[in-house]
C-alpha cells in the first residue's frame, strides 16, 4: 500500500526486503557449495554424527566392533586425577578435547587424545599407552574432557577400549571441575605449570 | 529521541561486524558447526550439512551487503530474522534441557548457554531498531 506522499508503504518494503533476502539466501547456498568444493577437506553433505565418524576411523586403526555401554566404563574422582597428576599414583591422562583447547591449558601430565584428530593422535601416542601399562595392566588410562556435558571421554574412553587397551576410565568433571578446584594447570608451551 | 547519522552508520557497521566475524569463524571450521546444529536437535539430519555450509557464507555475504550499503535495508531484515531465529533455537534447546553452546562463533569461542541466549537476544534488539530506522528513511 502506497503512502499519501507516494512512496512505498512498509507493508511493501518488508515484501520488497524479503525477496532481496531470498536472493541474498540462494546465492548464498551457490558460493557456499563452491566453496566446499574447493576445499581440501569438504564437508560430506551427508552428516555423520560424531559417533559414527569416530567408528570409521576406529575401523581404519583395526579395532573391534563391539564397544562398551558407558555405563560400564569406570569413573575417576577428581582426587584420584589429582595423585596421578602429581605422581603420587601410576596412571595416564589423557585430554579428549580438540587440540586448540588443550594448547591453552590442560592438567599437568595430561597427553591430547583428541576425538576429531584421533586418526592422527592415536598412532603418536600409542608408545605412550603402551609404557603407561607395561608394568601393570592395571594402570588406568583416565580420559576426561570439559565437563560433564561433554560425550567427547566417552567417546575417547569407548575407542581405547576397542582398540584393546584396559582399564579406561572416565573422569567426568573434566576441565571444568579442575579449574574450580584451583589445581595447577599446565599450558604445553611452556615448561612450569601455572599455579592460580 | 534522534540520534545523528554518524552513530547509526556506527551501530550498524558494528552489527555487521558481528556477522561478519561470526561467519568467517563458522567458515573455518564446517564440521564443527555442524556438530554444534546437530546438538539442538531441532533439524532433519538431511538438512544439518546444507545449513552448516550455507548459513556461514549467508552470513558474510549479507553483513558485506550492510557495510558496503547494498540492499541496506534487506540485509538488515536478513540479520534481524537471523538472530531471531538463533534465539528461538537457544531458548528451545534450553527449555528442553539440552545443554549446548550455539556455535555461533565457531569452536574458538564457546560461551555459556545464558551468555548467548544474552547475545542473541542483544543482536535481535539492535537489529529490530535499526530495520526500523532504515524502512523509515527509505
Amino acid at each position: 500500500m502506497a503512502m499519501a506522499n507516494g512512496s512505498p508503504g512498509v507493508s511493501a518494503l518488508l515484501q520488497r526486503d524479503l525477496r532481496r533476502g531470498a536472493g541474498l539466501l540462494g546465492l548464498s547456498l551457490a558460493l557456499a557449495l563452491a566453496v566446499n568444493a574447493f576445499r581440501s577437506d569438504p564437508l560430506p553433505l551427508r552428516y555423520q554424527p560424531p559417533a559414527e565418524r569416530l567408528s570409521r576411523v576406529l575401523a581404519e586403526l583395526g579395532a573391534g566392533s563391539t564397544a562398551p555401554a558407558q555405563a560400564t566404563l569406570p569413573e575417576t574422582t577428581l582426587e584420584e586425577v589429582r595423585a596421578i597428576s602429581e605422581g603420587r599414583k601410576p596412571g595416564l591422562l589423557l585430554d579428549a578435547r580438540p587440540s586448540l583447547f588443550y594448547e591453552t591449558g590442560t592438567i599437568p601430565g595430561a597427553e591430547n587424545l583428541s576425538r576429531e584428530t584421533l586418526r592422527d593422535d592415536y598412532p603418536r601416542l600409542l608408545p605412550r599407552l603402551q609404557a603407561a601399562q607395561a608394568a601393570s595392566p592395571s594402570t588406568p588410562l583416565v580420559v576426561f574432557c570439559s565437563g560433564s556435558d561433554c560425550e567427547d571421554s566417552v567417546l575417547v574412553a569407548s575407542a581405547l577400549a576397542r582398540l584393546g587397551h584396559r582399564s579406561v576410565t572416565l573422569f567426568k568433571g573434566g576441565w571444568d571441575a579442575w579449574e574450580a578446584a584451583g589445581y595447577p594447570t599446565f599450558v604445553p608451551e611452556e615448561k612450569e605449570p601455572e599455579q592460580p | 529521541m534522534k540520534l545523528p547519522p554518524w552513530f547509526l552508520r556506527l551501530a550498524e557497521w558494528a552489527f555487521a561486524a558481528v556477522f561478519l566475524i561470526a561467519g568467517a569463524s563458522k567458515l573455518s571450521q564446517p564440521l564443527a558447526f555442524a556438530d554444534s546444529v546437530a546438538a539442538f536437535r531441532l533439524l532433519p539430519s538431511q538438512a544439518i550439512a546444507p545449513l552448516a555450509l550455507g548459513l556461514p557464507v549467508f552470513e558474510i555475504v549479507t553483513a558485506l551487503c550492510l557495510l558496503l550499503r547494498r540492499w541496506r535495508s534487506a540485509a538488515l531484515l536478513v540479520l534481524t530474522l537471523l538472530s531471531a531465529i538463533f534465539l528461538f533455537a537457544l531458548l528451545q534447546a534450553r527449555a528442553r534441557g539440552i545443554a549446548v553452546d550455539c556455535g555461533c562463533f565457531g569452536d574458538w569461542m564457546k560461551t555459556s548457554p545464558s551468555v548467548a541466549i544474552g547475545r542473541a537476544f542483544a543482536l535481535l534488539a539492535c537489529g529490530t531498531a535499526l530495520y526500523r530506522r532504515a524502512i523509515n528513511l527509505s
